[in-house]
């Protein structure tokens, strides 16, 4: 309607149907952003808003057994004592060590099978088919799986280190073998997504290298060394990238495992932060606790975007 | 395929250690399945008995059990809604991201790339009270809404990863044959890209059925899934093993089929299409 008015003017110079070609094309560049509006909102409505939710909720002191409202103005006050607060250090360590140790053997057992899968098999095909069956699976249903199979008195685990010899092992109520029983269970079940991408890299790359390199009498070892891995190292970042940022948000496995402990062994930053908001009601210190965890995977996804645009515009 | 070749130890080597890597990938799924199918006490018994009678006790005691029924049909109600959501909103969305350059474009992608590595678990304090405050906690609706925002982002990226992938020359040719650029899109580059649009379902749709951190905290009984039930079954006291894994092999299943059917767009779905097949 605007429009209209605005070019009322000219249109009245102009013939007719130049003003109709314009309102024509203002039209066409209008509609890609109709298109994307309804994402934009709904975006803007379910992850916008709730990260503004959160820091205004966390400048203020606001705990729902006092008060469903937020009460006095604090400032930075709640952010100052969750960074002061050790539980919280714990959990970033807790979840960095367990980001750490399980990307990194998921990294290292995804590229051996894909290797081993790639250079040569009986029954590829079905293999591929089977070392893929976690990727999807259910996480807490897993975790239930891994913690019937962890069981100290019924657990096969703990039957199977009987045959060997070794004794039974609290696995859920001991730091360290908790711990492992984590690590476990998240390596066993995301070892597959690296395995996937993986030989799916190795299966696109070019002969050329590899005829070169057996003309040259190049090892196994120089090949993996000066062809494979240099040629798969897009795949691979994508990978870990993938991984880290999924690592990093565990939860369903540790609740049902430990939900935290022992003593805070497993507590991981999403177990912490559901803790403070559904167990202590404290609605500031989670919402801090939120931002704190927004500010800090906002680096990972700064080199994720970069790593992505890279290769979409090559 | 080539004749066989005579099995060279390499091979045979390399096969029997895939083989014992591919058992120990499958011995949960298979225990669990193996478990529900036994009474508490034969399950529970140590060594366990590999030659066995299976029963479905577990699975007739779960499907009886208060709230598992309901829970199936909330599940199924919410990831439905969620992948028709996530559909109908996503085509439009990566469409014009896909067809169109214009201003804003590369960064509404990006951004969506962002909300997806960002920990969901960051949004669950203002969704739990700001639905509470609607009068939308515990209904299928809110956490519907939860499950759209969770799954948006990668429903935009691999729609337009398949827009990108089908000429638009073939809906120009459409156009001038009389149709519009809708009827061109609906009769032409949505057809070609059916297998991708399936995909994409899918995805949104495990993604919702697998989701717990949400179910967990948004409802407490009437809107409660399929994977926050069963994680109070194991509340209950004295944990009835065989009836939990019976409800996790049904909750698994339907997985486990959309993995098998699914293997070509695995990786580039779980990606959000940053590895192009």
């Amino acid at each position: 309607m605007t429009g209209t008015v605005r070019h009322g003017g000219a249109a009245a110079r102009l013939p007719d149907w130049r003003a109709d070609a314009r309102r024509a094309r203002l039209r066409a560049r209008l509609v890609p952003y109709v298109l994307v509006a309804p994402a934009v909102v709904v975006l803007a409505v379910t992850v916008g808003y709730p990260i503004l939710f959160n820091l205004f909720a966390s400048l203020h002191r606001w705990n729902l057994i006092e008060s469903d409202l937020p009460e006095a103005f604090v400032g930075f006050g709640t952010m100052a004592k969750v960074l002061a607060d050790p539980h919280v250090w714990n959990a970033i360590r807790v979840t960095m060590t367990i980001t750490v140790v399980a990307v990194a053997v998921e990294f290292l057992i995804g590229l051996a099978l894909a290797l081993t899968v790639h250079e040569g098999i009986v029954g590829g095909r079905l293999f591929r088919t089977l070392l893929v069956a976690p990727i999807m699976a259910t996480p807490l249903v897993i975790a239930l799986v891994f913690r019937l199979m962890f069981h100290s008195e019924f657990g096969i685990v703990n039957h199977a280190l009987g045959t060997l010899g070794f004794g039974p092992v609290l696995w859920l109520a001991r730091p360290l073998p908790a711990f492992v029983a984590i690590l476990t269970t998240e390596i066993w079940h995301n070892t597959a997504f690296v395995f996937l991408v993986l030989i799916g890299a190795l299966q696109m790359l070019p002969k050329e290298p590899y005829e070169a390199a057996l003309v040259e009498g190049a090892t196994w070892v120089q090949r993996l060394r000066y062809i494979t891995l240099p040629m798969l190292r897009p795949a691979i970042l994508v990978a870990l990238l993938f991984r880290v940022v999924f690592a990093i948000r565990l939860f369903d496995e540790v609740y049902v495992l430990t939900r935290g402990g022992p003593a805070g062994a497993t507590e991981t930053i999403s177990i912490l932060l559901f803790k403070s908001a559904f167990e202590v009601f404290d609605v500031a210190h989670a919402a801090a606790l939120s931002l704190l965890l927004l500010v800090l995977t906002s680096g990972l996804a700064l080199v994720l975007v970069r790593t992505l645009y890279r290769r979409a515009a090559a | 395929m080539t004749p066989p070749a005579p099995l060279r130890l390499g091979t045979a080597i390399r096969t029997v250690a895939i083989a014992l890597a591919a058992s120990l990938t499958l011995f949960p799924i298979v225990w669990m399945a193996t478990v529900s199918v036994k009474t508490q006490r034969d399950a529970l018994s140590m060594p366990p008995d590999w030659i066995f009678t299976p029963i479905l006790d577990a699975y007739r005691a779960v499907w009886a059990k208060a709230g598992f029924v309901p829970a199936l049909g909330n599940s199924v109600l919410i990831s439905l809604v969620a992948l028709t959501a996530c559909l109908a909103i996503g085509l439009l969305a990566a469409y014009a991201i896909s067809r169109y350059r214009f201003p804003g474009a590369d960064a509404i992608l990006f951004g969506m790339l962002v909300t997806r590595i960002f920990p969901p678990v960051a949004l669950i304090t203002p969704y739990s009270l700001n639905l509470r405050w609607l009068g939308l906690d515990d209904t299928v609706f809110g956490l519907a809404i939860a499950y759209v925002a969770l799954n948006l982002p990668l429903a935009v990226w691999m729609l337009k990863g398949y827009f990108d992938a089908i000429p638009e020359e073939l809906e120009q040719s459409a156009m001038v044959d009389g149709a519009d650029r809708f009827q061109a899109v609906v009769r032409v580059t949505l057809p070609l890209m059916a297998p991708g649009l399936a995909a994409t379902g899918v995805f949104v749709f495990v993604g919702s059925w697998n989701e717990f951190l949400f179910a967990l905290t948004l409802t407490s009984r009437e809107a409660r899934t399929l994977p926050t039930v069963i994680a109070e079954f194991v509340g209950d006291t004295g944990i009835e093993w065989p009836q939990i894994m019976a409800a996790s092999t049904i909750a698994l299943a339907p997985v486990l089929i959309a993995t098998f059917v699914l293997q070509r767009h695995i990786a580039q779905g779980l990606t959000a299409g940053a590895l192009k097949d």
